[in-house]
């Protein structure tokens, strides 16, 4: 059986705490992965817009340095004015060092340098931005990334170059300034590999030092990466622990600007936010729980109240009702239950009034039936007696009639007591099989007399069970003679016993007329009978007996076939004690 | 029953093996606890230990960038003379001269004579006690140095040096107001130049300068036990170093490199220099010979510029010859504007009006060649801004770099317009008075062919003052003189920027070089050493 308030509760599983639950799961899950997405996507654009200042400065500096080639080429000015312009722009353009113009013999035409110039044309190792030169960035003594840039003249007189010494000191301050969190940190490397700039102040020495990030996992990961991918990121573990990277390409230069940040840090919000929605979710589920629960409760209790109450009324317990104080249909449930109780105490009283007087109906037509026929023959003897009192033979006669149906009398009324108070049994180990044994030897001549033969079959070896002889000798005469009164002559009255696990089993068979379905039922109350005369209190007193002794009697019978009763009692080890031999 | 026996007996063996354990669990734990005795006896001991087995506890390793011991190298010089040696007296920020070997000194015979009490319980690193004899020989022979009569003009005056019981008396040829702060100089005894500073001269290698401290220091000896001073060929590689941990101290940073260099492990103390940027005039020739011409090149230059686009805000502009901290200095007397148009209109009314020589020269009032000493980076910058800022009020000024051997030959020479420089101007008058005192009166620093009358007089009134009215009186009318008549283009006061390790803790001075603390530096114990890498 399925309990309502399970079902209920299945109810509001599938109703409500499923779906809570699984809508906290995938919030949970949507929550953390945007929520770290959002930061990956914040530090990319942190690292896009670091490498596209560096993109801007490096091709603004490539423009200043072609601007200034376009004021010397092709303007005829004067030595002195190149002096000047050259002079003019390093001390207007602090990303150069010095501005040197060189003929097309790399000899020196002019320069910014108050001494002698220190840049050379770059060879074959730069990269060409623009139609501009640049060299290899180095950092100097300054530890400043620098290099050298070149533009190439054209002029009436010949060509030539002007050449600048280019440092990156905005981009070192701007990586430097840049933070992520606290300690998040910006950090740019050379398409060689080598650390340019490095945000973190503890990490500066690497950069003194000219350290190879080659080995990076970002470097490898964008070098790995398609030409047409400018950013990646990556999680990774290092000495400061697990982190968080992300790159993005300056193209034109073959840079890699990375912004790295510890992963505690970068995914504390989401980590935060999850463990939040998490308590939300829980403390949510925690509360419907309660308060599905005792609306529930409050739903479900009427309609237990009402089992209960139906249960009770099984019982027998009519007075029991049930309090619904709802004004729902489960509140005139109640209602109409407390009524219908109220109409079956009245009907049980009429019913056991009428059973009441249809039992001393019986009793007194049993006890007329058995009480009358000794007390008629008492009473003829008692005339005769009178008559005849100097017959000694006829006296003889008289006090074996009296003491005969005396007996009969104090039989029934034995019967009577022993219905309303059984007698308390004695309990000793008997041996089923041959106490049974010894009884049908003894009703052997009674069953002749009915042209029927009592039948045993006895199961090997000895039976022993607690029982009073004598009480339960009368249950199995009672059975016994019960079946030879149902049995036509030439029928057949089996008696046998069995063993089965741990119980003893007595059958008592007879191929007599069965007992209707419809009777069986009620065979073993008190003042129930098939025949026409008796108090039927013999299955009633046997059943009794039979209980007493921790046993069990039931029956089954088939009109027109017969009856079996079935006795079962459990097995005793313990055995008679014998008494020693005088 | 046979059951009942063996539980007995299990009970019995039960109880036995508790007894056991019990007794064993005491033998250990006693064990345990002498091991603990044990060791928290010894720690102290492996603690001390380690402290003196470590090498770098305790020792001070200070990179020297740019520096080559096996040559006598001037600046290194200068860093070891400061930890070694030490005069009679040592001059403040503010000018003044305060004691050091001398405990105190008094003016007699009219200011004819100073009276130097010494210190007692002072003692040479040879352990040579400093007494007055021996103070007085010692200053006898330093006075006699000619380096040190250059560098110390004001020793000129003392006739004599004597000891008079525990003093030292210095008898002078006239009154020198200046001469306790000349008393500076260092005192040493001996070809080895023995001194009496905290820490002494232990070897000197070509890798390395030890010096160790010097136990019976009488302030206290130091608490660093010693100073490694390593030379490196480039700044780039003593950075390095200290970043790496290697070093502890590097003497001079860039300005441009404090940013990077100043974080939780570094720390980087900046202090004004007593140097100045300038560009000395050789005022025998003209066109700078006129004072016309040198103020209005003064009032043409934008000296906050210069700090800002050159030294990054690390450095205060320059008002004239003088120490602007000295304490007699007087703030009221205005100091050179920054008037491109008044310079333009002097110039003007002067007689220089914008010409074109040739074709191949800019159009200028007037031209003049500055000599600047190769590789001088800084200089260079210095030189360029003010190039250009004199080329717009039509002064062509051009450069002439040259090695620093023919520089100095030239300037000694006088064979130059102008030249471009970092000099000592501070913190005493001494310093000025050396450069710009009368070249008819005094040969030395003074190559620079200024001649001013006025000046000249305010000089040896300054010398020759006896209380600090005069001082003061005589300083604000030489600085109206150096105004009207600058013998220079005064740029820029500068400061020196020195970075430390945090391992150590600095007493800081406000406006002092650190150097001058260390012996009352301490290593940082509450600092974890951390490595920077």
């Amino acid at each position: 059986m399925t309990r309502i308030s399970t079902r209920f509760a299945f109810l509001l599983a599938a109703a409500a705490v499923v779906p809570l639950l699984g809508y906290g799961a995938m919030s949970i899950f949507s929550l953390r992965t945007g929520a770290q997405q959002a930061v990956i996507d914040g530090n990319l654009n942190v690292a896009r817009q670091v490498a596209e200042q560096i993109e801007l400065y490096v091709t603004g500096s490539v423009n200043i340095l072609k601007a200034v080639a376009a004021d010397l080429q092709q303007t005829g000015l004067q030595r002195w004015q190149q002096d000047r312009i050259l002079k003019n722009f390093v001390l207007q353009f602090t990303e150069f060092r010095e501005l040197t113009l060189l003929d097309d013999n790399g000899q020196l035409i002019v320069s910014s340098r108050l001494g002698r110039p220190t840049v050379t044309v770059p060879g074959s190792e730069g990269v060409n931005i623009n139609g501009v030169l640049i060299s290899r960035f180095s950092v100097d003594d300054a530890l400043l990334p620098t290099a050298v840039i070149a533009v190439r003249l054209v002029d009436r007189d010949g060509g030539g170059w002007l050449v600048g010494h280019l440092n990156l000191e905005a981009m070192w301050r701007m990586i430097d300034r840049i933070r992520v969190g606290a300690k998040g940190y910006a950090l740019v490397v050379t398409n060689e590999g080598q650390l340019l700039a490095h945000g973190d102040p503890a990490a500066k020495s690497r950069v003194a030092r000219g350290d190879n990030m080659r080995a990076h996992p970002l470097v490898a990961h964008i070098e790995a990466a398609l030409p047409n991918e400018q950013v990646t990121f990556d999680q990774y573990d290092d000495e400061r622990g697990p982190m968080l990277g992300v790159a993005a390409r300056l193209p034109s230069l073959g840079w890699t600007v990375i912004v790295e940040q510890s992963r505690d840090e970068a995914f504390a919000i989401p980590i935060r936010l999850q463990r939040q929605l998490g308590i939300a979710i829980a403390v949510a589920l925690m509360v419907m729980l309660g308060v599905g629960y005792f609306w529930g409760y409050r739903f479900i209790d009427p309609i237990l109240a009402l089992t209960r109450g139906t249960r009770a009324l099984a019982e027998g317990k009519l007075d029991e009702r049930v309090k619904v104080d709802s004004s729902d249909e489960i509140g005139q449930l109640g209602l109409a239950f407390n009524n219908m109780a109220d109409r079956l105490v009245e009907l049980q009283d009429d019913v056991r009034k009428k059973e009441r007087q249809a039992m001393f109906g019986r009793i007194s037509i049993g006890l007329v039936h058995d009480l009358s026929h000794p007390i008629q023959n008492i009473g003829n003897s008692c005339k005769l007696i009178v008559k005849m009192f100097d017959d000694q033979e006829y006296r003889e006669t008289f006090k074996r009639t009296i003491e005969r149906e005396l007996a009969q009398v104090k039989r029934v009324l034995d019967d009577l007591r022993n219905v309303a108070r059984p007698m308390p049994l004695q309990r000793f180990p008997i041996d089923i099989n041959k106490e049974i044994a010894e009884l049908v030897e003894s009703m052997q001549s009674t069953a002749e007399k009915a042209g029927l033969t009592i039948e045993t079959e006895f199961v090997f070896g000895q039976l022993f069970i607690e029982a009073d002889l004598f009480a339960l000798n009368r249950v199995y005469r009672n059975l016994i003679m019960n079946s030879l009164q149902a049995t036509p002559p030439r029928g057949r009255v089996v008696v046998r016993t069995l063993r089965d696990s741990g119980y003893a089993t007595v059958e008592v068979s007879d191929s007599g007329c069965g007992i209707p379905k419809e009777r069986l039922e009620t065979i073993f109350e008190d003042f129930v009978t098939t025949k026409r005369r008796g108090l039927g209190l013999g299955l009633a007193i046997s059943k009794k007996i039979v209980e007493q002794l921790d046993g069990t009697i039931t029956v089954s019978s088939d009109v027109g076939v017969g009856s079996t009763f079935t006795l079962k009692f459990p097995l005793t080890s313990a055995r008679p004690s014998q008494l020693a031999a005088v | 029953m046979g059951c009942g026996g063996s539980s007995s007996q299990l009970v019995i063996k039960s109880r036995a093996s508790a007894r056991r354990l019990r007794v064993h669990r005491r033998r250990t734990t006693r064990l345990w606890l002498w091991c603990g005795v044990v060791f928290l006896a010894v720690l102290p001991a492996c603690g001390s230990s380690q402290e003196a087995s470590s090498p770098r506890r305790n020792v001070l390793t200070i990179g020297f960038p740019e520096a080559k011991i096996s040559s006598a190298e001037t600046g290194l010089g200068q860093l070891i003379t400061g930890f070694t040696l030490e005069g009679l007296t040592q001059v403040n920020v503010d000018g003044r001269a305060t004691p050091r070997l001398a405990e105190s000194w008094k003016w007699e015979n009219d200011g004819l004579a100073l009276r130097l009490k010494l210190r007692s319980g002072v003692t040479f690193h040879d352990g040579t006690p400093l007494t007055a004899t021996v103070a007085a020989k010692a200053l006898d022979a330093a006075i006699t140095r000619p380096a040190n009569r250059a560098m110390y003009p004001f020793l000129a005056d003392i006739i004599r040096v004597r000891a008079d019981s525990e003093d030292v008396v210095l008898d002078l040829a006239q009154r020198s107001a200046f001469l306790p702060e000349e008393l500076e100089l260092p005192l040493t005894l001996g070809p080895e130049n023995v001194g009496t500073g905290p820490f002494r001269l232990a070897q000197r290698g070509p890798d390395a300068v030890v010096l160790e401290r010097f136990d019976r220091y009488y302030l206290g000896a130091p608490q660093i036990a010693q100073v490694v001073i390593r030379p490196f060929d480039t700044l780039r590689t003593a950075w390095t170093s200290l970043l790496r941990g290697d070093v502890d101290m590097v003497t001079d940073v860039p300005h441009d490199a404090v940013d990077f260099l100043q974080d939780s492990e570094i720390e980087v103390v900046s202090f004004p220099r007593r140097y100045q940027f300038m560009i000395a005039f050789n005022s025998r020739r003209p066109p700078l010979s006129s004072p016309i011409v040198r103020r209005a090149l003064n009032t043409a230059v934008d000296r906050e510029k210069i700090i800002m686009s050159v030294l990054q805000g690390a450095g205060e502009p320059a008002t004239g010859a003088l120490w602007p901290k000295h304490w007699a200095y007087d703030a009221t007397v205005q100091p050179f504007p920054f008037d491109p148009a008044g310079a333009v209109a002097s110039l003007e009314s002067a007689g220089f009006t914008l010409s074109t020589a040739s074709n191949s020269l800019p159009p200028a009032r007037l031209r003049f060649s500055c000599l600047v000493p190769a590789d001088f980076s800084l200089l260079e910058r210095i030189g360029l801004e003010v190039q250009k800022q004199l080329y717009d009020v039509g002064v062509d000024m051009q450069f002439e770099e040259v090695p620093i051997q023919e520089y100095d030959a030239r300037l000694r020479e006088g064979r130059f317009d102008a030249v471009l420089l970092d000099s000592i101007s501070g913190p005493t008058f001494g310093r000025p008075f050396i450069f710009w005192r009368s070249a008819e009166h005094f040969q030395g620093f003074n190559v620079f062919g200024y001649e001013n009358a006025e000046t000249e007089k305010l000089f040896q009134a300054l010398r020759a003052a006896t209380n600090e009215a005069t001082v003061r009186s005589a300083t604000y009318r030489l600085q109206r003189a150096m105004t009207n008549d600058p013998p220079a283009l005064f740029l820029v006061w500068n400061e020196r920027a020195r970075a430390i390790s945090r391992r150590f803790r600095v007493v800081d001075e406000q406006g002092r070089d650190p150097l001058h603390t260390i012996w009352q530096w301490t290593e940082n114990t509450d600092r974890q050493s951390v490595s920077t890498q």
